[in-house]
């Protein structure tokens, strides 16, 4: 992918907005984003809006109010995918030079279902039997464990790193440091996945300009290129499948790398889905930061930290910065955006030059994942 | 699916939600099998029945019965609500036949009873079937 930028990027911290509709959460962070762009409303072209639980037409909400009301809008609905797949439709609309402006929002409210695991979808047979999701990753963890002989204590140790992380970022839902002893302390929520080992449900909204090379030469402040977007669905069986391997996510991972024609070697950072703790180091394999079955060797040698072969997370990921469904993609997006312009504050990674970032969106059974979302971004 | 010749003719929906409002299981000489399809075009097994073979998109589906044993490919249990004191276990388990089903376990299991790739059968109670870990061949 060429000419296609990131010019600016706005989010809300993502935590429980109880008083804040999903227009009360878009709308400071569009406005932010187009004016940290130098931009004017009028200047925006189209607006991509990933989201999952909003309900009609929540793209059309957030802007009504802004007098952005006739440009093209479009609401993409792809799980835990859907700004992560705004993303990808966007700057395909811009390679394609259809814009040359337009605003990607994700954003998502989970607190009005009070809490607990997001709904699943009732046609689903899987569903009606009572799986949620902790339930597919635990069960995920417990093979995973089972093949390559991980402790409980590797799977905790994911949190543990996640906490660090997020202790630096203001948008960071939790915070707090924390430890192994503490994280399988937690609640058992689905055998061996414990509470601290789940991503939080939480609200809010996140969004970045894309523009075309054009609109990036006018710009004044700094860009990141965005080098590859990428999509994947999952392959669909009613047989055996590996649990223990995510082949959307390689896929999708695979077909970026070639798009950008890098090796993720040469990754800095890595903003990716770690819903659960176990996502994380199948993920890390997935992307081949690692070699296969060595996902937890590689997090307790420090390699995806600061300071090791690639920091997967600076933000605190989905398990501490929060997991707003639709906003996710976008907000990877966004700390990707951040790191890559050198305003991350204390948790910039140093000299960083080459990000990834990865959302997969599942929920029905038969299928691996839904839609998974790749991006790989350099600072321009 | 068979193509409709008349370009203009309507196309009436599945009736996909009545297969799904019951289990589907027989029970034979005391053993129970799940009543599940097979696709004869790329033989397909699917529990519940699938309507369309994967790949093709035929419908040349024929039922078939699945079990009683397998092997338990992975569990997890859960507890729904808080004020319920006894988790429910669940599982993925692989038939021979090439299914994979997603199966609730017997009542009263510990996760020390349990290991992945061990036996499990088919068993019923009321008006739903369960895979069970003691194995009874008999």
């Amino acid at each position: 992918m060429e000419n296609v930028y990131l010019i600016s990027a706005a989010m809300t911290p993502f935590a429980r907005y109880t008083n804040s509709s999903y227009s009360g959460l878009a709308r400071p962070v569009i406005l932010q984003a187009i004016q940290r762009a130098n931009l004017q409303l009028k200047d925006v072209e189209a607006v991509f809006c990933g989201n999952l639980f909003g309900g009609s037409l929540v793209g059309q909400r957030a802007v009504r109010d802004l007098g952005i009301g006739t440009v093209p809008i479009f609401n993409i609905e792809n799980a835990c995918s859907s700004s992560g797949a705004a993303l990808h439709l966007a700057a395909k609309a811009i390679e394609a030079e259809q814009y040359d402006v337009v605003c990607v929002l994700g954003v998502d409210k989970l607190s009005q279902f009070g809490g607990g695991p997001i709904p699943m979808v009732e046609e689903d047979y899987e569903a009606r039997r009572g799986v949620i999701m902790p339930a597919v990753y635990a069960m995920r963890a417990r093979r995973y464990m089972y093949e390559y002989n991980v402790a409980t204590e590797t799977l905790a140790a994911v949190t543990v790193k996640s906490r660090r992380h997020a202790n630096k970022s203001p948008y960071a839902q939790f915070r707090d440091l924390t430890s192994v002893e503490e994280v399988l302390a937690s609640r058992v929520i689905a055998d061996p996945i414990t509470l601290y080992q789940c991503c939080p449900t939480g609200d809010g909204a996140a969004a970045v300009i894309v523009c075309s090379e054009k609109i990036r030469r006018q710009y004044e402040g700094d860009a990141v290129a965005i080098m590859a977007s990428v999509v994947h669905s999952g392959a669909p069986t009613t047989g055996y499948r590996d649990m223990t391997w995510p082949s959307i996510s390689e896929q999708s991972a695979l077909s970026a790398y070639d798009e950008a024609n890098i090796n993720p070697t040469e990754l800095d950072i890595v903003e990716l889905h770690d819903a659960f703790s176990i996502a994380e180091l199948i993920y890390y394999e997935a992307l081949h930061l690692c070699p296969r079955g060595k996902g937890g060797e590689f997090l307790i040698s420090g390699k995806s930290t600061y300071d090791g072969d690639v920091v997967v997370n600076p933000s605190g990921g989905l398990l501490s910065r929060g997991h707003p469904v639709g906003a996710t993609g976008a907000a990877q997006a966004a700390e990707i955006y951040w790191q890559l312009t050198k305003k991350a504050g204390n948790r910039q990674v140093k000299n960083a030059r080459l990000a990834l970032s990865h959302v997969t969106g599942g929920g029905i059974s038969r299928l691996d994942h839904g839609a998974c979302t790749v991006h790989i971004y350099k600072a321009a | 699916m068979e193509k409709i010749d008349d370009a203009a003719a309507p196309v009436l929906p599945d009736s996909d939600l009545m297969e799904i409002e019951k289990e589907h299981f027989t029970i034979k000489e005391g053993k129970v099998y799940l009543i599940g399809s097979r696709s004869r075009s790329t033989g397909q097994t699917s529990y519940p029945a699938c309507q369309y073979s994967y790949e093709t998109g035929d419908t040349n589906v024929v039922s078939i019965e699945i079990g009683p044993f397998g092997k338990l490919y992975s569990f997890t249990s859960l507890m729904k609500k808080k004020e319920q004191e006894q988790r429910k276990w669940f599982g993925y388990i692989d038939f021979p036949c090439g299914a994979r089903v997603f199966a609730p376990l017997q009542d009263n299991l510990t996760a020390a009873q349990l290991k992945c790739d061990m036996d499990v059968i088919l068993k019923a109670k009321n008006d739903d079937w369960y895979a069970a870990v003691e194995l009874d061949r008999d």
